[in-house]
């Protein structure tokens, strides 16, 4: 297991930090692949004439499971390093395809649960936490870029297998049921590949370095402490909290959009065909994708506060125009809903970066492991809010736009509770940082310098 | 892309090995690595293509 080791990836000097992304972003791609899961729906609702919802489960349990394993995972992943984490989850990724093929084959959906839900879902939470703190260590000067590089990977990792999990199905069998088998095992080996090359690129900074020519600046913003957290402890602050009720509700907003976005688009407008629906869904891929990258990098301007207050407090508003106007006009419907889930994805991939900000980073991985736990609350919340009030509306008789207006209602409250959240968090106080001498943290940790401990007095008394 | 320079000195792993193999072993990762930004630089491009391909359908 030596080549798994943290001490196998240290950088060597001169090492361009350009080189580590396309690391993270082989594993992203690879297990971003969960959010095409509905193109195997239809196939495995005839291979095991079963309910809907019996098929949806593998989806939830893979979920709760990316949640579960990525925070209790995200200690052991800070101890071992990215590489090993990698390695692992490539081995609960793939593994996952392996038995969910088996399941399908003897036709046993409780083995596609174990498989795809169970193993598949550890391996989607250890690898969704991998790279992301060894970025913000490499890019302490723009980790918003850093966090948006990556996570930027896992919305297209759907944009990719979509099509040629579609391509494969169609290939390999005369329909698609027949082609389950050798689609998963072809989507494995593929998968196998590319996460092990990101496993085998990966480096980690050598202790103390630094971006040539950068210094942390003292009082740059106030919400950036230069000391640092442990997991244990942030867990034990006001500040997780509210960042896990910003991000449960920024997620629980986005999945009310992307759960009904093809059936919504036509039921508020008759002249929107399937097809035509379709395009719009694509369009939120590409929404979802680019608000990683588009405003995970803004932040690093404009302040990780400052960004969710638009996530958040502008996701409001939409939702509320959304709500009164946007059924007179497809365009404001369309471009709405654009910007709502550039916000959710930019929120996904803001709030590791919001952690570095808060808690430092020599844990950031870990703590971000634990904030994880409000994206399997919201994957649940979410769909449940959309769908009770359209189940109960339409069994009241109600159709079109009608269908979904409390929904929309409902959301708008939502992102008002999280903006106000937001709104609260203040720096952590000092009591919880760790003292100079004990942040001999990983490797790549940064460490403590003697200047840090008056930096961090200086800029992150707790109001 | 900018590289970027260390500011402090190479560390030494417990089980460095010889210059010259390192020296070596970093060409080739730092080709792999490059190799790889093609790898997802391209999926990235198909998923986006074919996304796109299909969003047009909205305007069409």
């Amino acid at each position: 297991m030596n080549l798994l080791d943290r001490s196998r990836t240290i950088a060597p000097a001169g090492y361009n930090r350009w080189l580590v992304p396309p690391a993270a972003l082989a594993v992203h791609l690879s297990i971003g692949q969960v959010y095409a899961f509905s193109v195997f729906k239809n196939p495995l609702l005839e291979r095991f004439d079963a309910s809907h919802t019996s098929v949806a489960i593998i989806f939830s349990i893979a979920i709760v499971m990316l949640g579960l394993s990525a925070a209790f995972g995200g200690t052991w992943m800070e101890r071992n390093g990215p590489r090993k984490a990698m390695a692992l989850s490539a081995a609960f990724w793939v593994s996952g395809f392996c038995v969910a093929a088996l399941g399908v084959q003897v036709g046993q959906l409780w083995i596609v649960y174990l498989g795809y839900g169970f193993l598949g879902g550890i391996g989607l939470g250890i690898g969704y936490i991998s790279p992301v703190s060894t970025l913000i260590k490499w890019f302490p000067d723009r980790p918003g870029l850093a966090t948006g590089l990556a996570i930027m990977g896992f919305g297209g990792g759907a944009m990719v297998a979509s099509p040629l999990t579609a391509r494969l199905l169609d290939t390999y069998a005369a329909t698609p049921a027949e082609a389950i088998v050798p689609t998963l095992l072809t989507l494995a080996a593929i998968y196998a590949v590319l996460m092990t090359l990101g496993a085998v690129v990966i480096r980690v900074p050598a202790p103390g370095w630094k971006p040539a020519g950068w210094t942390p600046s003292p009082k740059k913003n106030a919400m950036q402490t230069h000391a640092h957290v442990r997991a244990r402890s942030a867990v034990r602050t006001p500040q997780f909290y509210l960042l896990w009720i910003v991000l449960f509700t920024n997620v629980t907003a986005g999945i009310g959009i992307l759960e009904q976005a093809s059936p919504m688009i036509q039921d508020f407008f008759t002249t929107v065909t399937p097809a035509t629906a379709a395009g719009y869904v694509g369009l939120l891929s590409l929404a979802n994708m680019a608000g990683r990258f588009v405003w995970s990098s803004t932040s690093d301007v404009l302040g990780r506060q400052r960004i969710y207050v638009m996530y958040l407090g502008v996701g409001a508003a939409l939702y509320a125009v959304l709500a009164a106007f946007s059924g007179t006009s497809v365009a404001l419907f369309v471009v709405v809903t654009f910007f709502i889930v550039s916000f959710y994805g930019g929120g996904f991939a803001t709030i590791p970066a919001y952690l570095k900000d808060l808690f430092g980073t020599l844990e950031v991985g870990a703590i971000h492991g634990r904030l994880l736990t409000a994206w399997s609350a919201a994957g649940v919340a979410g769909p449940l809010i959309v769908n009770g009030i359209a189940d109960a509306r339409a069994a009241q008789g109600v159709e079109g736009a009608a269908l979904y207006l409390p929904s929309l209602v409902v959301m708008t409250c939502v992102l008002v509770v999280g903006f106000i959240a937001n709104m609260l968090v203040r720096p952590v106080h000092e009591r919880h940082h760790e003292p100079a001498t004990t942040t001999t943290g990983p490797a790549d940790a940064v460490p403590t310098t003697t200047t840090e401990p008056a930096l961090a007095a200086a800029g992150t008394k707790e109001s | 892309m900018a590289a970027v320079t260390e500011s402090v000195p190479s560390p030494t792993a417990p089980s460095a090995p010889a210059p010259a193999a390192a020296a070596g072993a970093g060409t080739t990762i730092r080709v792999m690595a490059v190799a790889l930004w093609g790898v997802v630089g391209t999926l990235l491009g198909y998923g986006v293509l074919q996304t796109v391909i299909k969003a047009s359908a909205l305007f069409g």
